[in-house]
């Protein structure tokens, strides 16, 4: 049955086709405020509308009034910046009666402002196209990137006047979908993926958000995995009582995806320490519990430079050799490794001792084993120095007693040779005795640098651990028990 | 990983393997102590050195000696060889007997029956005879064929002071000749 709100939805769909019908032949085309973070409202509000006016004014597709826009959008309970989600500007378009929904978000991070768009089909429910515009300068500029973008969005080339008009001390930069993606996924292709806000410390939160929009957006443009709306994500965290930045445990990851249905959560922290920036992140397998991968970016530089970084980082992540173009977008400084282990101590000690121990930030432990391998090593050369003296010294006294036809001199000869044969055996018992405790202190190195080796913050858990999970690639419940046998 | 591991094993088993000392070998065939280790006391008469290498068909020279030898005045070598493999070419004189004017050597070659014998005196010196150990004749022979030839002193070999009174020789020693 159809109550009073449907009927007034209805009337108002009907007469916008009506007059979009009446319009010259193209596409229609609806625009969703876009999401300001680090700009005010107001900032975004007008932002969005110079881009509508830029699309209508290309006139290659019909835009719908933002009036209209509004009123469904006030219809369905939304604010007018409220509807940011793919779900929301598909089922806002439906009742537009468009073809394609563009939405998107504006963010700040430092000195840098990064704009994100993305064109939904009504059709298929699918994103079609995204870009990504990345832009130093004053916030004043931006309004030209807007401008620029309508035509981008489009596909359509770039008035060369727009183009002139950029200022000349900006840097921009603009990228899409199209970019070249090589490389496999850590699940199956097409896995379902969400990922949770970035914790920020010592960066902003909407400085943390925005980089988190960048990495999801770079995620999905990898084209490998699935990828859940931020804004359903957003209402399952608010009905379990969770804000979007509070949920940086392991376990209320786990506990989301669960609820997700997805297979994989994807996470991390974005910390600065002096002037070094670090993010961390990290993917949990839904199902298992278990931390699949953890990398670690370190970048030196301004804060401006981890919107690349972070996008590289969400290649990473997922298996994806970054794109060329993207790579050299870097600014430098910046490294992503794998997080300390104890193995990774264990074979560095392996190969030289001491060596895990510093790389475990043990390095008094670390020092005190290269001593005491150094001073074994010297007392080993030592000894083998002594033992070819005493070679070279018999091998001459072994010439004079062959050669020696008196028995004084055979007798002479003879003795001391015997004497330097004895201390080459002396010293060839204590070259072994140092070697044989060369190799116990090295394996004991190797062993103290397991046990005093960094231990990942996944496998901290404080005892057996019983999750109940939803696999949605078989359909089927799981109960998983993780039992921590280091302890 | 695992090679640079098998790289510092090798370098440890190198290193190891490098410290072995020789192996003890004292065989100077003047060495009483070796020699009586293995059964020839002095006074003896022996090859020094006591094995010696040559291609087939060229000659080679070895050394008789006295071990621990009293008041030696002459001596008496009868040597036994292989008559297939070797052929007694020349002898000479040894410095332990080249300190005397009048010293001699002769030989006498029974090339039948592989017997040499060899005579050496000492004489014409500052003192009528020698002790101790000390070359007494140089003894040349042509390899014939590929082999190994054992040099024996018989016991017809003698022994004699400056009375013309026979030293006991208590040991005799071998040589060989390794024709290649």
């Amino acid at each position: 049955m159809l109550d009073v709100k449907n009927i007034r939805l209805v009337t108002l769909s009907f007469l916008l086709s009506s007059i979009l019908f009446s319009q010259q032949q193209g596409n229609t085309v609806a625009v969703l405020v876009f999401e300001g973070r680090g700009i005010s409202l107001s900032e975004s509000t007008t932002l969005s509308d110079r881009f509508r006016t830029a699309l209508a004014d290309i006139g290659y597709v019909r835009i719908v009034e933002q009036k209209m826009v509004t009123d469904v959008l006030v219809e369905q309970g939304f604010q007018q910046t409220g509807c940011t989600s793919d779900e929301c500007a598909v089922e806002v378009g439906a009742l537009l009666g468009v073809q394609y929904m563009i939405a998107g978000s504006i963010g700040k991070v430092g000195e840098t402002f990064t704009i994100d768009s993305r064109m939904v089909s009504m059709e298929t429910g699918a994103v079609v196209r995204t870009k990504q515009v990345t832009y130093l300068g004053k916030i004043d500029g931006l309004i030209l990137e807007m401008q620029i973008l309508a035509f981008v969005m489009l596909e359509m080339e770039i008035p060369s006047n727009l183009i002139n008009a950029r200022d000349a001390g900006s840097v921009f930069d603009m990228s899409s979908v199209d970019l070249e993606v090589t490389g496999g996924f850590i699940g199956k292709t097409g896995s379902t993926v969400a990922v949770t806000d970035f914790e920020g410390r010592g960066i902003s939160s909407l400085e943390a958000q925005t980089l988190t929009d960048r990495f999801r957006t770079a995620v999905a443009i990898t084209g490998v995995v699935r990828l859940v709306e931020r804004r359903m994500m957003s209402e399952l965290l608010e009905e379990q009582g969770f804000q979007q930045l509070g949920c940086t445990s392991d376990e209320c990851a786990i506990e989301v995806g669960q609820l997700l249905g997805v297979e994989f959560i994807l996470g991390g922290a974005i910390g600065k320490v002096g002037e070094t920036f670090t993010i961390d992140a990290r993917m949990i397998s839904v199902a298992t519990g278990v931390t699949e991968r953890v990398k670690e970016l370190t970048y030196e530089g301004k804060v401006d430079g981890l919107i690349t970084e972070i996008q590289v980082l969400a290649y990473t992540m997922v298996d994806v050799k970054p794109p060329q173009a993207l790579l050299d977008r870097r600014t430098g400084g910046a490294t992503i490794t794998n997080p300390k282990t104890k193995l990774g101590a264990l074979m560095r000690s392996a190969i030289l001792p001491g060596f895990g121990q510093i790389y475990s930030d043990k390095k008094i432990w670390g020092y005190g084993w290269m001593a005491a391998e150094v001073a074994i090593g010297g007392l080993i050369a030592s000894s083998y120095s002594s033992f070819q003296t005493a070679n070279s010294d018999y091998n001459n006294l072994m010439g004079l007693y062959n050669s020696a036809i008196q028995d004084d001199d055979i007798v002479m000869y003879r003795s001391q040779a015997e004497s330097k044969y004895a201390e080459m055996e002396t010293a060839e018992q204590q070259i072994k005795l140092f070697m044989q405790a060369a190799a116990g202190i090295w394996v004991t190195n190797m062993i103290h640098a397991y046990l005093v080796g960094p231990v990942p913050d996944e496998t901290a858990d404080n005892g057996p651990q019983f999750k109940l999970a939803f696999d949605p690639s078989t359909g089927n419940a799981s109960l998983g028990v993780t039992v921590a046998l280091n302890r | 990983m695992h090679l640079t591991v098998r790289r510092f094993l090798l370098l440890f088993l190198l290193i190891a393997g490098c410290v072995e000392p020789p192996t003890k070998a004292y065989d100077n065939p003047l060495d009483q102590q070796t020699q009586s280790e293995e059964g020839i006391e002095p006074p003896a008469l022996v090859f020094a050195p006591d094995s010696v290498s040559v291609t087939s068909g060229n000659a080679v020279t070895v050394n008789a000696f006295v071990m621990g030898a009293d008041s030696l005045m002459g001596a008496h070598l009868q040597i036994e060889y292989d008559n297939s493999l070797v052929s007694f070419t020349t002898v000479t004189i040894g410095n332990f007997f080249s300190g005397g004017t009048e010293s001699f050597v002769m030989a006498e070659d029974d090339s039948d029956n592989g017997l040499l014998d060899v005579y050496v005196s000492f004489g014409g010196g500052s003192s009528l005879s020698v002790s101790g150990n000390g070359n007494i004749a140089n003894i040349t022979f042509s390899t014939l064929a590929v082999g190994k030839t054992v040099l024996t002193f018989t016991s017809a070999s003698e022994l004699a002071d400056p009375d013309d009174n026979p030293i006991q020789i208590k040991g005799y020693g071998e040589g060989v000749i390794d024709a290649n």
